[in-house]
């Protein structure tokens, strides 16, 4: 036999619990209509335990007006086909902070046979913070990482525009200085050869220096409409390693794409 | 030395143009043009009627291929060299789409090399 000591025990030490976790709990009751709200609960929103009367219409009001629907659906379809519920949902507090609030309830019996339904509401709005300042930073995480790659990349592009533009078009008229001057050495003389052995060298430093023939990025992925058929197979032979090199269909990939596909020298 | 045919030189660098103007010059060429980008280069081209151009690849503006396809358009008979500092196979199947006749690499531009080119023995493969 439960004693009203032990029944007044019971009920303080859920009460304490409740405080401890901060999780509030309701009931609804069909036979008597009558919705009960912890004390917590009445904290959780703001209010002083057990001051206000409350329905299901004055909980539903104290949800912020996007977040309320979705709770009305959620605590009908509980009640129609008994399937327990976790809505999260804000709401406004009389001083005027908006909380988080996780929301769980189940139904005893279903449509006709509906006899009570239960649930507990805990606030997460510090959760909910952490979980907005983690998401932001992973962003934040990404755009940078973006960014870097972007800058490597535009560093890459910059190097490969002044060994084109600078190194290999000075080889280029070199090269060609060489042949004229060729052109006018006397027949016989020592210069000849000196001049054709200096345009071999020359050939030979610019066949070495492919980077400055070919730029350090293929310009099939730099271009549109050029093939990155063409890159990925070039990249593939230049590659150390066996590399088998495979693009079906690709459509032009971002301009931070090529880069992963960039064998290491 | 006979004259092997008239060149328009179509390059952004102005120091090849000089270069490579000279030396073809120098090998029974006559240069009859220089333009820096490919509107100038397709424009002269239209103008001059030259033989062949020697056209860079990469060019400010509309490239060297799309001058190449412009060119073909116009009447299918200037013969286009075209000429970069970069490798040939970078640039894939885009050489031959353009309906160019050659293509050298720019070190190794010379009279007797475009001859060759001219000749349809080139390096087109």
């Amino acid at each position: 036999v439960t004693t009203a000591r032990e029944i007044e025990e019971h009920q303080r030490q859920l009460d304490e619990t409740q405080a401890i976790a901060h999780i509030g709990s309701w009931s609804w009751d069909r036979a008597t209509d009558r919705v009960t709200f912890s004390d917590e609960l009445y904290r959780i929103y703001g209010l002083e335990p057990q001051s206000v009367h409350v329905d299901l219409e004055t909980y539903l009001g104290m949800i912020v007006e996007e977040d309320r629907q979705a709770m009305r659906e959620a605590v009908a379809r509980c009640a129609r086909e008994g399937e327990a519920f976790l809505v999260t949902h804000r709401i406004v507090h009389p001083d005027g902070t908006t909380r988080w609030i996780e929301g769980r309830g189940r139904a005893f019996g279903a449509g006709r046979e509906l006899r009570r339904m239960v649930g507990t509401c805990n606030d997460v709005t510090e959760r909910q913070r952490y979980e907005d300042e983690l998401r932001a930073t992973l962003a934040e995480v990404r755009a940078s990482r973006a960014r870097i790659v972007d800058a490597a990349d535009a560093e890459r592009r910059r190097v490969e525009r002044d060994l084109h533009d600078g190194a290999q078009q000075r080889l280029v008229t070199l090269s060609m200085s060489l042949q004229l001057a060729r052109l006018s050495a006397p027949e016989g003389s020592e210069l000849g050869p000196m001049l054709d052995a200096a345009a071999a060298e020359l050939k030979l430093r610019s066949r070495s220096s492919a980077i400055s023939r070919t730029g350090s990025t293929p310009p099939c992925s730099a271009t549109a409409g050029w093939r990155l058929r063409s890159s990925r197979s070039r990249c593939a032979r230049r590659s150390p390693s066996a590399c088998p090199a495979r693009a079906a269909g690709c459509p032009r990939p971002s301009r931070s794409r090529p880069t992963t596909s960039w064998p290491s020298r | 030395m006979a004259m092997a045919g008239t060149v328009l030189i179509v390059d952004d660098n102005a120091g090849f143009r000089s270069f490579a103007g000279a030396l073809l010059h120098r090998q029974g060429f006559e240069v009859v043009g220089e333009a820096g980008d490919g509107e100038a280069g397709l424009e002269a081209a239209r103008r001059l009627r030259p033989d062949v151009v020697l056209l860079d690849v990469q060019l400010p503006g509309i490239d060297g291929f799309e001058v190449a396809r412009r060119l073909r358009k116009d009447d299918g008979v200037t013969k286009v060299v075209l000429i970069s500092a970069r490798d040939r196979r970078d640039f894939g199947a885009a050489v031959d789409d353009c309906g160019a006749l050659a293509f050298l690499s720019k070190d190794e531009v010379s009279g007797p090399a475009l001859e060759v080119a001219l000749a349809g023995a080139g390096t087109r493969a």
